[in-house]
This record gives C-alpha cells, sequence and structure tokens, in this order.
C-alpha cells in the first residue's frame, strides 16, 4: 500500500494517514500553546506591575492597553482565553488527538485508524475550532470573559461585560466545533481498539498508553454531549429571548431584563457534568504514556499493570459522579454537598494506587536519567502534589475557605498545565525519533527540563500558599485589600518564576526546530523498547506494516526477561523463542 | 514465572462501523439526556406555562414510526438478494422521511401563527429545541439513506457486503431515531 | 543486534544522587515554606472548625507529600547507578498489598478527614438552621458593589421591586410599602455586634457575586434568582474586608465591603443612630 501516487495535498493537507494527523493536531496544539503562553505572560505582568505602563504592548492591542495600561476587562477577557486555550485547545489537541493519533494504531499492530476518513474530517473541524476561537479576539467588544467556565448571568448578558458580545456567541460556536470534532475523534479511537488489534494484541498485552487513550474517549465521548446541550440553552438565552439561566428581576446596566424562571446553577450542573470527567480525558492518557515510558528507562516491567487498568475504569466511572464539588458553595443543597464531598475522597483510592504503582515501577530498575525519563519523574511527583490539594478542595468543609482563591489555581495547574505538560514533553522527546527518524539534544533537553519544574513550583506551589492566605482568582489586581498586602510579594516571585518558565520553553522549541534538520540521526529502536511501533522504519510508511499484520507474542513490558540476551523483548519475538513472562 | 502464548483472539462479531454507530448513537443519549434534565429543572418554575401540542405531531410520529418498516423491508429485501425491491423501499423510506420533516415544519409554522414563539414560554423553548435537533440529526438520517441507497445501486456483487454494512448502520441509526422522538414527545406532553 | 547507544548506557552514579537531593530538597523547602502561618486571623465561631480541617489536612497530605518525594528520590538514589534491574517482576501478591495499603491510607486520611471532622463543621454552618434571635441582614450584590439592608426596629423587611430600581433605589425599594420605611440601607458597609449570631440573606441583581469574608471564614456564592441564608457568628471586634469571590465583570476586583464587629453597646448606638 503506497499513497506515494496521491499529491502533495491529499498526502499532507487531507491526509487521512493517521500519523499525518496525529502531527497536524500536534501542530495546531502547540501553535495555540504559544498563544496561551504568550497570554500568560501579559497575565503575570500584569499582576505584577499592575497598572504600570507599556508603551509597546498598546500598539499590538489598541483596545485593551489602552494607554499602555491594561484595562480589567482585557485582562478578564485574557484570562478567560488563556484557560480556555490551553484546556482545549493545547493539552486536548497535542496530548489526546496528536499523540492518540500517532500512537494507538501503531501499539495495537493497526494499519491505521478504523474511519481514517472520519479522523480526517475530525482534524479540520478542530482546526475551524481554533481559528473562530482566535478570530474572537477581534469580535467587538474582543473575546469572551466570562471565565472558561462561562457562567450565566455573566456570559449571557452583552451588557454585563464587554466580552459578552459577539467575543461569547464565537467562543460557544467554537466550542461546539471543538465537541464535534472530539466526539468524532473518541469514537475513531474507541472503534480502532476494539477492532483493529493485530492478530495476538489481547487487551491484556495493550501498552497502558492505549489502555488510558480508550478509557479517556469512552468517558470524553460521554461526558461531552451535555455541554453541548448547555451551550446551544446559553445561546438561545443571549439571542432568542429564553430564559433556561435566567431568572426574573435581572438588572444590568441600568436595565431590566425580561428574563424569568430560569437558574444560573442549572449552567454550573451541565457545565462541571462535563467539565470534571474532561480533566481525567486529560490526565489519564498522561498517565498512561508515562507507564509506557518508564520501563524504557528502568529495563524492567512497569509495577501493577493489571491493577493500573482496573484504576484506570474506577477512575473513569468515579470521575463522572463527583462533579458537584466544584460547586459546594455555588447555592447548591447542603446534602448534595455532603455526597459530592463523600463521593470524591473515593476517587483518591484508585488515584493514589495508580501513583503507589508509577513508584513501584522504579523499584529494583536500572534507571537511566534521559531526558524522557526526567519528565516521567517530574510528573510522578506533579501528580502526588496536585493530587493531595485535590484532597484539600474535595473536603466541602475546607472548600468553603478555599474555593475560588489561587489555591484552586495552583492545584489545577498542577494537575493540567503540571503532569499533562510534562507528560507531552516527555512525549515529544520519547517519540521524536520515531516521528522524525532523528534524536532531540538531550543536553538542552534535561535543560529545559529543570528549568521548567524548578520555575513551575515556584509558580503553582506559592499559590497554593496565597490561596490560604485567602487571595481570590480572577483579579485584575491586589492593591485594594489590606488582608492582600502580604502576597504581593509572592505574587511578584511567581510573576518572574513565570517569565522564566515561558522563556524556558524557547530552549524547547530551538531543540525541537533544529533536531528536525540537524538531530543526530536516530536507529529506529534508540531507547531498545518493546512497544510495537519501535520495530518499525522512522517514520513508518504509510500503512505501517507494510505486505503482513505483526502477531503479538506478549504483553508490552518485557524488559530483561531471564532466557532473552538483550534486556528488551520485542512483543513481537515469538514465545518459543522467548518465554513470555505474565 | 514463565507462561505458553496465549491464543490468538477470535475476530470482533460487530463490524467497527457498527460499533462506531453505537458509540454515535450513546452520544445523541447523552445530549438528549442533558435536554431532558434541564427540562425536568426548569418544569418546576412558576413561569412554566404548557403549550397546546399541535396535533399534527402525531400523525408525524405515525409517519416516521412507518417508514422504519420500509427501512426494515429494504433490509430483508438485501438479505434475500432483492437489490431493486430494497432500493424501492429506501426510497419510500426516504419520502416519508422528508414528509416527517416537512411535518415538523408544518407544526412549527401552526405554533407561530399562534403567537408561539421561542421564548413565549419555557415548554416553547425546549419544544423548538427537541424539535430542532432531533430534525437536524434526522437529516442527517435522510442524508444516509440516500448514500445507502446509491451504495445499493452500485455494482453487484463485489460491494455487496458494503451495501449491506451501509444498510445496517442507516436502518440502525433511523429505528434509534424514531424511538427518540417518541421518548421526546412523551416528554414535553406528559411532563 | 543494533550498537549500543549513548541512550541506552547505564546511569552515571553522580547525576543520579544529585537528581535524588534535588527531590528531597525540593519537598522539605515546600514543607517548610508551606508550615508559614498562611490563614488569615480567625474571627468566628465555625470557622476553628474550618482551620482544623484545614490543619488537618496539611498535616497529613504535607506528611504524606514529604514521605512520597523522599520515596521518590531515594528510589532514584539508589537505582541511578545499576547497570542491570536488580529487581524484575513483583508477584501479584505483593503489587495488590501495596494497593491495599494505599488504598487504605487515603481512606482513613482524605475520607476519614471528611466523615470525621469535615462533615460535622459542614453540617453546623450549611445545613443548620439559624438560630431564631440571629441578627438578620439583607445583602443584595450588584456590579460592582454590595448594597446592605436592615430591617429596622419592626423587625420586618419592607417589600422590594427590581422595576423600582434606579440609581437612588438600588435595590427596589417599595415606598409605597409601610413595613419598609424604617429599613435602613447602606452601601458596602455592615455593622454587627460581636459574639452573636449574624444571618445574611444573600441576593443578587445582577449577575453571580460571592459573598466572602477571609477571617470569618465565610464564603457563598449570591446568585440572581435566589435568596440564600447563611449564618455564623463572629468572634473578634474589628473591620473586616468582603472580597467578591465569583467573577461578575470589570470591576470583579475592587468590589470592597467591610464588615465592622463591635460590642453590643456601640452595636445598639449606631442602629439607633441609623432610625433616627
Amino acid at each position: 500500500m503506497s499513497d506515494k501516487d496521491l499529491g502533495f495535498v491529499r498526502r499532507y493537507i487531507f491526509s487521512t494517514d493517521h500519523k499525518i494527523i496525529g502531527i497536524q493536531y500536534m501542530l495546531t496544539g502547540f501553535l495555540m500553546a504559544a498563544v496561551g503562553g504568550l497570554i500568560a505572560m501579559l497575565i503575570r505582568l500584569n499582576i505584577a506591575w499592575p497598572g504600570k505602563q507599556w508603551a509597546f504592548l498598546e500598539a499590538i492591542f489598541p483596545q485593551g492597553m489602552a494607554g499602555g495600561i491594561m484595562s480589567p476587562e482585557f485582562y478578564i477577557a485574557l484570562v478567560t482565553m488563556h484557560g480556555t486555550i490551553m484546556v482545549f485547545f493545547f493539552i486536548s489537541y497535542v496530548l489526546v488527538s496528536g499523540f492518540g493519533n500517532y500512537l494507538v494504531p501503531l501499539q495495537i499492530g493497526a494499519r491505521d485508524m478504523a474511519f481514517p476518513f472520519l479522523n480526517m474530517l475530525s482534524f479540520w473541524i478542530a482546526a475551524a475550532s481554533a481559528l473562530v476561537m482566535l478570530l474572537s479576539f477581534f469580535a467587538p467588544g474582543g473575546a469572551a470573559a466570562a471565565g472558561w467556565t462561562a457562567y450565566p448571568p455573566l456570559s449571557a448578558i452583552a451588557s454585563a461585560v464587554p466580552g459578552s458580545g459577539m467575543g461569547q456567541t464565537l467562543w460557544l460556536l467554537a466550542m461546539a466545533l471543538f465537541i464535534v470534532s472530539f466526539t468524532m475523534g473518541g469514537l475513531n479511537i474507541i472503534a480502532t481498539v476494539f477492532s483493529g488489534r493485530a492478530p495476538g494484541m489481547t487487551m491484556r498485552r495493550m501498552p497502558l498508553t492505549v489502555w488510558s487513550y480508550l478509557v479517556a474517549s469512552v468517558i470524553g465521548v460521554l461526558a461531552f454531549p451535555p455541554l453541548t446541550a448547555a451551550a446551544i440553552m446559553l445561546l438561545f438565552d443571549r439571542h432568542f429571548g429564553t430564559s433556561f439561566f435566567l431568572p426574573e428581576g435581572l438588572v444590568v446596566a441600568g436595565e431590566l431584563l425580561n428574563h424569568q424562571g430560569g437558574t444560573p446553577l442549572l449552567w454550573q450542573h451541565l457545565f462541571w457534568f462535563l467539565g470534571h470527567p474532561e480533566v481525567y480525558v486529560l490526565i489519564l492518557p498522561a498517565l498512561g504514556i508515562v507507564f509506557d515510558v518508564i520501563p524504557a528507562f528502568t529495563r524492567k516491567p512497569v509495577f501493577g499493570y493489571r491493577i493500573t487498568v482496573y484504576c484506570y475504569l474506577a477512575v473513569a466511572a468515579l470521575s463522572m459522579i463527583v462533579w458537584g464539588h466544584h460547586m459546594f458553595v455555588s447555592g447548591m443543597s447542603p446534602y448534595s454537598g455532603e455526597y459530592f464531598s463523600v463521593m470524591t475522597m473515593v476517587i483518591t483510592i484508585p488515584s493514589a494506587i495508580i501513583g503507589v504503582n508509577m513508584l513501584g515501577s522504579l523499584w529494583g530498575g536500572a534507571i537511566r536519567l534521559k531526558t524522557p525519563m526526567l519528565f516521567a519523574l517530574g510528573l510522578i511527583a506533579f501528580f502526588g502534589t496536585g493530587g493531595f490539594g485535590g484532597i484539600f478542595l474535595g473536603n466541602a468543609t475546607a472548600d468553603v475557605q478555599l474555593h475560588d482563591t489561587y489555591f484552586v489555581v495552583g492545584h489545577f495547574h498542577f494537575m493540567i498545565g503540571g503532569v499533562t505538560l510534562l507528560a507531552t514533553f516527555a512525549s515529544v522527546y520519547f517519540w521524536f525519533p520515531k516521528m522524525f527518524g532523528r534524536m532531540m539534544n538531550d543536553k538542552l533537553g534535561k535543560l529545559h527540563f529543570w528549568l521548567t519544574l524548578v520555575s513551575f513550583y515556584c509558580i503553582f506551589l506559592t499559590q497554593h500558599f496565597i490561596g490560604l492566605a485567602g487571595t481570590p482568582r480572577r483579579y485584575y489586581a491586589f492593591t485594594d485589600y489590606e488582608f492582600l498586602e502580604g502576597i504581593r510579594g509572592p505574587q511578584m516571585l511567581v510573576s518572574v518564576a513565570a517569565f522564566v518558565m515561558g522563556a524556558s520553553q524557547l530552549i524547547f522549541m530551538a531543540n525541537f526546530c533544529w533536531s528536525l534538520w540537524k538531530g543526530k540521526k536516530a536507529p529506529i529502536n534508540p531507547w531498545h523498547a518493546t512497544t510495537l511501533e519501535w520495530t518499525l522504519p522512522s517514520p513508518p510508511p504509510h500503512g505501517n506494516w507494510g505486505a503482513e499484520l505483526p502477531t503479538v507474542e506478549r504483553w508490552a513490558y518485557e524488559y530483561s526477561a531471564a532466557e532473552a540476551q538483550d534486556d528488551f523483548t520485542s512483543q513481537v519475538v515469538p514465545a518459543s523463542q522467548i518465554p513470555a513472562t505474565f | 514465572m514463565t507462561t505458553v502464548a496465549r491464543p490468538v483472539p477470535p475476530r470482533p462479531a460487530i463490524h467497527p462501523s457498527q460499533m462506531g454507530m453505537w458509540v454515535f448513537l450513546a452520544t445523541i443519549s447523552m445530549l438528549f439526556a442533558a435536554f431532558t434534565s434541564a427540562y425536568i429543572i426548569r418544569r418546576v418554575a412558576a413561569d412554566w406555562v404548557p403549550i397546546a401540542l399541535p396535533r399534527i405531531l402525531w400523525l408525524n410520529t405515525a409517519i416516521l414510526l412507518g417508514s422504519s418498516i420500509f427501512v426494515e423491508l429494504a433490509r430483508k429485501a438485501v438479505g434475500g438478494d432483492e437489490w431493486s425491491s430494497a432500493k424501492r423501499w429506501l426510497r419510500t423510506a426516504t419520502l416519508i422521511g422528508l414528509a416527517f420533516l416537512g411535518g415538523q415544519m408544518m407544526a412549527w409554522r401552526i405554533l407561530v401563527a399562534a403567537g408561539v414563539f421561542v421564548p413565549t414560554s419555557p415548554h416553547s423553548s425546549f419544544f423548538y429545541i427537541f424539535t430542532g435537533v432531533h430534525g437536524l440529526h434526522l437529516l442527517g438520517g435522510l442524508l444516509l439513506l440516500l448514500w445507502t441507497t446509491r451504495r445499493i445501486g452500485g455494482p453487484r456483487p463485489p460491494v455487496k457486503v458494503d451495501a449491506r454494512r451501509w444498510l445496517d448502520l442507516a436502518a440502525t441509526y433511523w429505528h434509534f431515531l424514531g424511538g427518540l422522538w417518541v421518548f421526546l414527545l412523551l416528554v414535553l406532553w406528559a411532563l | 543486534m543494533e550498537e549500543t547507544h549513548i541512550e541506552t548506557q547505564p546511569q552515571n552514579r553522580l547525576e543520579a544522587t544529585l537528581v535524588g537531593l534535588l527531590f528531597v530538597f525540593l519537598a522539605v523547602g515546600m514543607v517548610y515554606l508551606g508550615s508559614r502561618g498562611w490563614l488569615p486571623r480567625l474571627a468566628s465561631r465555625h470557622g476553628a472548625g474550618i482551620d482544623n480541617m484545614l490543619i488537618y489536612l496539611l498535616v497529613s497530605t504535607g506528611t504524606l507529600f514529604l514521605a512520597g518525594h523522599f520515596v521518590l528520590g531515594y528510589f532514584i538514589w539508589r537505582f541511578g547507578g545499576q547497570a542491570k534491574p536488580s529487581h524484575r517482576l513483583s508477584s501479584k501478591k505483593v503489587e495488590r498489598n501495596w494497593s491495599l495499603v494505599l488504598g487504605l491510607i487515603m481512606t482513613l486520611v482524605a475520607e476519614g478527614g471528611v466523615l470525621a471532622i469535615g462533615m460535622p463543621v459542614w453540617g453546623e454552618y450549611f445545613a443548620a438552621a439559624p438560630p431564631a434571635d440571629a441578627l438578620t441582614i439583607e445583602v443584595t450584590s450588584e456590579q460592582f458593589a454590595w448594597n446592605v439592608r436592615y430591617p429596622g426596629v419592626d423587625g420586618q423587611f419592607g417589600s422590594i421591586s427590581p422595576a423600582l430600581i434606579d440609581v437612588s433605589n438600588p435595590i427596589g425599594l417599595d415606598p409605597d410599602d409601610s413595613i419598609g420605611n424604617d429599613d435602613i440601607t447602606t452601601v458596602n458597609q455592615i455593622y454587627v455586634p460581636v459574639d452573636e449570631p449574624v444571618r445574611i440573606r444573600l441576593r443578587s441583581k445582577d449577575v453571580i457575586h460571592s459573598f466572602f469574608l477571609p477571617e470569618l471564614r465565610v464564603k457563598q456564592d449570591a446568585v440572581p434568582g435566589m435568596t440564600i441564608d447563611i449564618w455564623f457568628v463572629p468572634t473578634e471586634s474589628g473591620q473586616f474586608e468582603l472580597a467578591c469571590t465569583e467573577l461578575c465583570g470589570l470591576g470583579h476586583y475592587r468590589m470592597k465591603g467591610f464588615f465592622n464587629v463591635m460590642t453590643a453597646a456601640e452595636f445598639d448606638t449606631w442602629l439607633a443612630e441609623q432610625s433616627s
């Protein structure tokens, strides 16, 4: 099977090859990450030096930075778009759709996804979604400014904040496109894993990476539709005069509105019904990938493979019934609060077991500290730290004090901006040789790792502390309150660390780009890893496997098998040659 | 600890396209489950004024359920290799489906004529959204039926399997939308 | 067989030691910084329960946090110089036992914390009804201020209507309702006596706001279309700041109110002054 007869456009633009589509998702995601990251720099600039004039920024943002000073409405639009872009258009595109598309067919021995054409469609709808989201910056009134959570009435009424004009409508439309795209992708992964596995690739022989994408896709496709429903109802409230979320008696900008009967809490329930599983959609692949990276750098199998799979399933199921822990002080019934708090604590059990399995996977191994492994180890630390913060927030009593403070910001950045980010980097450094046939520079990689890790702790652990001190979220400035006097110094530290972290990513970008052309040529299996993709040329050809599909003879972690000469045994090595353990 | 290599797993009983369709139906179900729970929550507010559902809706329901019969007849025909019969049944089902959509738009016009618009009452808001979103999905179903009709009309026998598969997909989707419509109408009428 | 690549060569012992030490050092540093007193001073009765919850969590998760990082650092140091694994595959029993251990720890620490300490405090703060003699104050939040209303001598709030809202009548007090004649209104200023239960009737005119008194450990969203009751007992005199903690628009960061706690005598004096 060759695709050489297709023109450039069919091979690289409208490709149906999962590897090209995966790379397209990654490139789009990294582009959006740059936008989201620059926004973060602007946010931290404003927090560190409130009210300061930045003449050069006025040239770029004439409305938001009129007179060189950031306006509060521009600030909250930036906060909104930072969150939206990073969650949906960076991590989801690169880690879930990008690496998911690239790795899943390869690791199960398939030629491609179950529905290649649908896959191509899903990417282009995703690209359109990103475009609409970026265009919303140019809408009259600017981009959406009601937070990535878009709570009505703030998000429903145009006069409540400038971003709630056209900007919020475009946000909702972009999200609708995103959900359509994600559903197509999730559907594809599920069908592929169930019916595309090569001979011998039983579910128990699948790498944990594939398991994690499967489980993430299941919860994703089930959890997103309620947000679609909510978005439709919000659009109707905004444009067609309905009152799903809007009660009677609203007076905004001096005008009495004629809605009645709706409740803002309905939006919150529907949003968080998606919102909570969504974070597990993002984090499960991160955890799965790390379980595949670590063995390559310990030369021994993972600890607790089967238990980890059960934990994925448990976490996924539990994730769908705990959304109310985002709403403890929302006005929802306190009895619901009790239920959600007790249930949320149950999730700590499979999560902690996954953590101990990661640590157990290190025990007794021949640990090699190459860049991918460093990111994996950092991820373990971040997972624990972020997880412990979650225990505070899931506890309704503690949450009374911590809700909507920087404690929350610190917590979720550890999980989504930390665990998933490190997994993304680990994946790039690890699979770059397979994708492009060259190695990335390991020394630069380590430098990138340490700068990122240390600055990350400076930023986001500090935010836990200032959250304990009561610092509210989404504040344009902290100068109005005396009780916040003590946190202004830490906020400055956070901003400086953020600039360091932002700058450190330039090392990664430079390494990536330079290595594409000048990186040391990679052998087909530089890490001596066992999973199927490492038996293929780099990059694998269209159709992956040539004339015959591989036959799988063992699980994915056959490192240092007693009877083997090498310290790893690929999944395709016959059991008659080297017995299969497990 | 060593074990003998495990046996090769059998090919799954469901074709991936059918699995894909079931996943898709699960997402549609979640969408309408969310709408329904919103309906139930909104129902208890003081401003709920139920609207009179146009009677044509019951006729539309019968039409839609009836069209499912023709889709099943097409399936049986294809099972017996009666391709031109299958095409006829499918075309009939498509026309009836089109009539359903026309009937739904008729219902909209009746309401508008009676002064019942989208924001008139929360009940009317849900009515327009339920019928609109369901109708959009049904439009997709019509396109699927047309596409399937085309596959059936293609050269035989090489793509027989392909045509049967498309018909199975189209039938699953079509029957689901019929059942979904009955559910939505009951919610609008009884709750 | 391929040539042995630099990627697959054994680990440098020194680097492993440094990396292991760094994780431990980071963790110790963080726990040290975290144990400085970050919580604001306590000024309410139920707040003691919330602080107990927070301190319990800080100590228990802090311990687990340290332990986890120690283990991570130790493993990196200990196994970072090996050419081959010293231990390959654990038995199913060992894997299961570690799961049980972690499951037990989490159940005790996380769930135990919620059930033993958290829920009783929650029940007292939220689920219990306010005492019948609690001072009731209505707070109607808006973009970007807190409208405060006291029921006055008759102990009853006059009726209000959104249609009557204008610049001089921010909550829409009905002039025709005589019950409302003695209502006392302020903007951004709340006055209460110390050591007495206070009930706040929270409302909102426009978007969701949130009533946050950091020192009193009080937080409740103010939702348009709802009237939400919360109650608490201030235990310290002084002036405390009221902050909004739900994004409400461009003035979210400057929606400052003042919560003034004073002796009963001072409060009665203030109340009398308002009524005249």
